[in-house]
């Protein structure tokens, strides 16, 4: 059959049979030669260059052209029902690996394709889980059924709460994993997933039907599978280059091979691509740090986990890291150094993001600092192979080492792997929707660097994400859409498709507005029952999960209501914890009222636990419970002023703009017009959080969604 | 309390405005309109109705009373209220009108009010057209005018907003935004990369909420000083009936805007004028004389034989008819009085001191918080200036001896008015009018800034946002003081600098992550 036939413009209604036919026969599985018929080809550019822009003209010339593929069709044939999934996953990384197992776990039948199966989950940097923000975005995949959040805590070297001083909405914990057995460990689980298949081969096409809609991969040794559904995460390989000083490979990271050729399709299907940079120190080999010249750095005795499954929580013994810094001989070889760099010998021109800033940048830019920190910390429990954290460099490799050894305790060090950057390809997302879907293309999914972020978490969040949708979207079932207002996660993904980010976007504790709503301890209460409805949650874990939300409940009533007299025991204690305040002229309290005082923690009421009621209650808080408590006691007040603004912003902002809108025909500024054409937000919110948009834009827009709506009405 | 019903419109918040074209000394009533659920509560909040309960709105009944500052109970205006409930009102949401006096200072003020409450916020232009439209009030075929009221908005920003660059405000609005990202900075680098910095020296960053607390402060206050630039500043002229008040007003506009006799009691209403001195509008209020208290107002020109009667007490007693009219005119002299920036209490030279100034003086002049003293009619004492420099030359012991023997002028007037702030004049010659611009622009001095006036859509648009500023950063020094960790004044800091970004446009977000990257050496 012919494609040029079915598919020219005018015949719309034939071209939509066809469709169906296609869809029908590969949902039946019984594959024929006749249903490729409607796959875009490959284009080969023949220039060879590389296009940067978007390309929709190509593309049709390129649908209404070619053949219906008399090439391929015989593979196709012979494919059994083996290539035959709901959902593929391109990419077995951070964002792969979530995005695989949400799909297996909401019920579909899913194949992961690798470039390399013994790099599952990888930590091409710094292997650590979580600090702040992220460790809120580990939670939260917990929450959410991922596995992230288990694998750190049977996987960690060292575990530390930071910002323990702080308040409860910035602690974060941060695990050092030991990266071989977390690689192995996610292996594991994703090769324990009966639903899940894992293969290794190269993608470079994507299979598209006349409606758009993505049905399938092929891989470079012409392996075609098929699918309802498509997740890309090709992390740092598209392109992937890797500098050392001036020299140069083709790499996704240091000893593997890039990924060649999808770009190029992806533009040809229309896509916007863009190119991003990043880098990775070097690496020291242990048995030659001298570590009495460094100040060793433990983790916490009491070590907290990011699972709310306590079956993952895992008591093991933990590694120190260590703390140096640089000296003035490490400045002075740098500054002499400077036209060997990259950035100011001036030969790349892209800049790395500003949170992961070259040692040389940080000599340059604060001059007036005569030392920097520069952490030792171990990359697993057998290897000696240690991360120089705080040390990037775009030196050449031969100065690297000189440079190391400028370094206390690293006088005699031999280095293991030399520090490198990467650029690679990734696609501005504000090419997706809110479910991570291609606007362009349907049943097509992102996540990871290809979004243009950077870190394992934010990659892992967004895999979770897109994963539950393909899957979603392939079975027919509830699709999984974070608000904003909700979760890191909503507000990570409303930043990607909302933003025009040109740098790599890392999850930061100041990119969320709502950070005292959205904390690590009541991330199971927001997303829970969330990943219930979508089928993330089993039945098991929810009623956890139920038990767990039900005794906080019922605790916080109880407190409110137990009234203690003054003479109580108890409340002596906690008078004595907190004298600066006085007793206030009051006669009794309730428990709530002790709790809430400075310096008073539940572990008190445990103490005191037959003047606290505690042997009455069904069953003692555990340790996660009594601090659930504890905060929600304690910062009431601001909890509920939060609580208040998010309802506000969710009802004034939760208005869904219709898909179909036409924003040339709104009056509004150009400006504004323009951006809201690019990113075609879908809600009011979205809208007023574009660039350039202002007030009177958002009323303007208001304004015409009314008209529409009252047209729609009269127009029965 | 607010009513909570359901509301079609995505923006649910209460918008408030100035309904009537916002013209110094032009249309007889200004009308301020509140729109939204919590409209009834803040028309609760400032308005004290004439005798009835307060809380008894019922809809399109109109009620008489005055607003009242919620903070102090100052008397702002005398006005009538109309509300007009949903859905049967123009934006189909709860709706009150507050009808004022003419002239844009008791609008602005009642405007000013109503924002103190923080029960809404300023309405953006168009903004009560759109919801009428968003609320089914207007039908299609208008929709096109709506759109081009909002439009109008974008442009006249960006108009007002060149003017403003040129004024102080927006660098005062913009130096307290930069000093709080700053701080937010300084907080939020160690929430992200605590284990790379120095530790947070809490002291020191208490002390800089503080300063930055304080440049929000003197912005705001600038940014009221503006706003009362560009609507000007008010002076009442108060004083017993004829004791020249009226024809000061004209000499001193030179119009005949009040009607000028020798009768007491001319003038029966509160007069608008306007001067200029030294470049900033002073809104003159002429006000009827006050005679022995409210209750007891009487007399009319027409059978009062007042030419210079020296007993006014026994004429009022005489005279049974209760000019109604007068009456409340002379209540709202008081009000005025009371509401004025500046007072200038007119004294009969010719007569000297009397229990009607007394009474006047008591009445009125009591709670004013600024009073200039003079002493009119001087031409009728003395044919010679040089008495008049004199006493100006040498105020203690000259100018002191005149006032206290020859004119009466009891001890307590003076030292509320204080000697700088006495003028001698003729209204009827016309000298020491310039005498008394320069009191008046001393008096103002310190209210004033040398820029010229900003619109007042912006600069009060601005000071709103300076408000919710400063009490964002007043909430910050109570996290404070409460020994919340510094996270928690990240929250308030944030609010107080997305309040004033809104002014300046500027993403809250993006700036922190700025300055953080740039003051401090973090990352891996």
């Amino acid at each position: 059959m012919m494609m040029s036939s079915s598919i020219s413009s005018s015949t719309t209604q034939k071209h939509q049979q066809h469709t169906t036919r296609l869809l029908s026969s590969s949902l039946s599985s019984s594959s024929s030669s006749s249903s490729s018929g409607g796959f875009r080809r490959r284009l080969f550019l023949s220039d060879g260059s590389r296009r940067r822009k978007t390309n929709n003209n190509i593309t049709t010339t390129l649908k209404a052209s070619y053949p219906s593929s008399s090439v391929s069709s015989s593979s196709f044939v012979d494919t059994s029902d083996a290539e035959n999934y709901d959902v593929i996953v391109v990419g077995a990384g951070h964002a792969g690996c979530e995005a695989a197992l949400a799909s297996a776990r909401v019920g579909a039948r899913t194949l992961l394709l690798t470039l390399s199966l013994d790099k599952i989950a990888w930590q091409p940097c710094n292997p650590a889980i979580g600090g702040p923000a992220k460790s809120q975005v580990v939670h939260e995949i917990d929450a959410l059924g991922g596995s992230m959040g288990k694998i750190a805590d049977k996987t960690y070297l060292q575990k530390r709460v930071l910002n323990s001083s702080r308040g409860p909405a910035v602690w974060a914990l941060r695990a050092q994993t030991d990266k071989w057995e977390y690689s192995n460990a996610m292996r594991e689980e994703v090769e324990s997933n009966e639903r899940v298949f894992i293969r290794e081969g190269m993608v470079t096409e994507l299979m598209v039907n006349s409606n758009d809609e993505c049905v399938g991969v092929e891989t470079h040794f012409g392996m075609q599978f098929h699918s309802k559904a498509v997740v890309l995460t090709t992390g740092t390989f598209m392109n992937g280059k890797i500098w050392v000083g001036r020299k140069t490979i083709d790499a996704g990271r240091a000893g593997e091979g890039s990924s060649v050729g999808l770009t190029e399709h992806l533009i040809n299907l229309g896509f916007e691509t863009d190119r991003l940079k990043t880098g990775t120190p070097a690496r020291v080999d242990a048995r030659t740090i001298d570590y009495t010249k460094c100040e060793e750095q433990k983790g916490d005795e009491d070590a907290k986990f990011f699972s709310f499954d306590p079956r993952n929580h895992l008591v093991i013994p933990q590694m120190s890291c260590y703390l140096t810094r640089t000296t003035l001989k490490t400045h002075e070889i740098i500054r002499q150094n400077l036209h060997e760099t990259p950035t100011y010998g001036g030969w790349a021109s892209s800049k790395g993001p500003r949170y992961c800033p070259s040692i040389e940048d940080k000599i340059v830019k604060f001059a007036e600092k005569e030392s920097h920190q520069i952490f030792l910390e171990p990359e697993g429990r057998k290897a000696p192979e240690i991360y120089v954290q705080g040390f990037s460099t775009g030196l050449p490799e031969r100065l690297q080492l000189e440079l190391l050894r400028t370094l206390p305790g690293l006088e005699n060090a031999t280095m293991m792997r030399p520090a490198y950057a990467v650029e690679y390809d990734y696609l501005p997302a504000h090419q997706c929707t809110r479910d991570l879907q291609t606007k362009k293309i349907a049943n097509l999914f992102f996540s990871g660097q290809i979004n243009g972020t950077t870190g394992y978490e934010e990659a892992a969040g967004q895999g979770l994400v897109a994963g539950a949708n393909a899957a979603a979207k392939a079975l027919g079932t509830k699709p999984l859409i974070l608000e904003r207002e909700g979760s890191y996660l909503g507000t990570l993904i409303d930043d990607l498709v909302t933003k025009d980010l040109r740098e790599p976007y890392r999850m930061l504790t100041s990119r969320s507005e709502y950070r005292l709503a959205l904390r690590s301890d009541n991330a199971d209460a927001r997303l829970t029952p969330i990943g219930k409805e979508c089928n993330l949650i089993d039945d098991e874990r929810f009623k956890m999960f139920e038990d767990k939300r039900d005794t906080i409940e019922n605790e916080l009533a109880r407190l409110k209501k137990f009234r203690l007299k003054e003479s109580s025991p108890l409340v002596a204690a906690a008078l004595e914890q907190s004298k600066n305040l006085g007793a206030g002229g009051k006669q009794s309290f309730t428990l709530e009222e002790l709790l809430r005082r400075p310096g008073v923690t539940y572990d008190k009421f445990v103490e005191y636990k037959r003047d606290a009621g505690i042997d009455e209650i069904p069953r003692p808080l555990t340790k996660w419970e009594a601090e659930c408590v504890e905060i929600r006691v304690k910062f009431a007040g601001f909890i509920q002023r939060q609580k208040v603004q998010i309802d506000r912003d969710l009802s004034k902002h939760g208005k869904e703009i219709p898909s179909e809108i036409d924003y040339k025909d709104i009056p509004m500024r150009l400006e504004a017009r323009e951006k809201l054409e690019k990113v075609r937000p879908s809600t009011i919110g979205q809208a007023s959080r574009v660039g350039g948009v202002t007030p009177a834009d958002i009323n303007s827009l208001l304004i015409h969604m009314e008209v529409l709506h009252r047209e729609k009405e009269k127009a029965p | 309390m607010a009513t909570t019903m359901e509301n079609s419109s995505s923006n649910n918040d209460t918008i408030v405005a100035i309904a009537t074209p916002i013209v110094p000394q032009l249309g007889g009533v200004s009308i301020v309109r509140i729109s939204g659920e919590n409209a009834r509560e803040i028309a609760n909040e400032i308005f004290k109705p004439t005798g009835k309960r307060k809380d008894c709105f019922q809809s399109h009944v109109v009620l008489h009373g005055t607003i009242v500052n919620n903070n102090d109970g100052e008397v702002i205006d005398e006005v009538l209220l109309l509300p007009m409930l949903k859905p049967r009102s123009y934006t189909a949401e709860d709706v009150v009108e507050i009808h004022t006096h003419g002239g844009s200072v008791c609008a602005a003020r009642v405007l000013d009010a109503c924002l103190r409450t923080n029960a809404c916020r300023l309405a953006r232009n168009g903004e009560f057209t759109m919801r009428a439209f968003l609320n089914g009030r207007l039908d299609l075929s208008q929709a096109e005018a709506v759109h081009s009221l909002i439009r109008a908005e974008t442009d006249e920003a960006a108009v007002q907003a060149l003017k403003t660059l040129r004024g102080g405000l927006s660098n005062d609005v913009k130096e307290a935004r930069r000093r709080m990202i700053d701080v937010l900075a300084e907080l939020e680098a160690r929430l992200d990369f605590d284990d790379e910095m120095v530790p947070l020296d809490v002291d020191k960053i208490a002390k800089e909420v503080d300063e930055a607390k304080e440049v929000a402060l003197s912005a705001l206050k600038t940014s009221q000083k503006n706003a009362s630039l560009s609507v000007g500043c008010t002076l009442a002229i108060v004083g017993r009936p004829n004791a020249g008040k009226s024809r000061l007003l004209n000499r001193w506009t030179k119009s005949e805007r009040s009607i000028v006799t020798d009768v007491e009691g001319t003038t029966r209403d509160v007069v608008e004028a306007a001067v200029n001195v030294s470049g900033v509008k002073v809104t003159l209020l002429d006000t009827a004389g006050i005679r022995g208290g409210s209750s007891r107002s009487s007399s009319n020109s027409s059978n009062s034989n007042g030419s210079s009667g020296s007993d006014d007490s026994n004429k009022e007693e005489e005279t049974e008819i209760i000019d109604k009219v007068e009456a409340v005119g002379i209540e709202r002299s008081k009000i005025a009085a009371r509401g004025a920036d500046l007072c200038a209490f007119v004294l009969d030279a010719s007569r000297g001191w009397e229990r009607a100034d007394e009474t006047v003086w008591r009445e009125a002049l009591d709670v004013a918080k600024n009073v200039i003293f003079v002493a009119n009619k001087m031409d009728d004492i003395t044919e010679n200036a040089s008495l008049i420099e004199e006493m100006k030359s040498d105020p203690s012991g000259k100018m002191k001896p005149f006032l206290t023997n020859q004119l009466r002028v009891p001890e307590y007037v003076l030292d509320k008015c204080n000697l700088n702030n006495v003028v001698f004049l003729s209204a009827k010659e016309g000298f020491g009018i310039e005498d008394l611009e320069s009191k008046v622009s001393n008096a103002f001095e310190s209210g004033l800034s040398s820029v010229e006036g900003d619109a007042y859509f912006v600069s009060s648009r601005q000071s709103e946002a300076l408000k919710h500023a400063v009490e964002a950063m007043e909430r910050v020094k109570e996290s404070a003081l409460n020994d919340l960790p510094v996270d928690f004044w990240t929250i308030d800091l944030r609010e107080a600098a997305v309040a004033l970004g809104e002014v300046t446009g500027e993403d809250v977000s993006e700036d922190i992550l700025g300055t953080i990257f740039e003051r401090f050496c973090i990352g891996k």
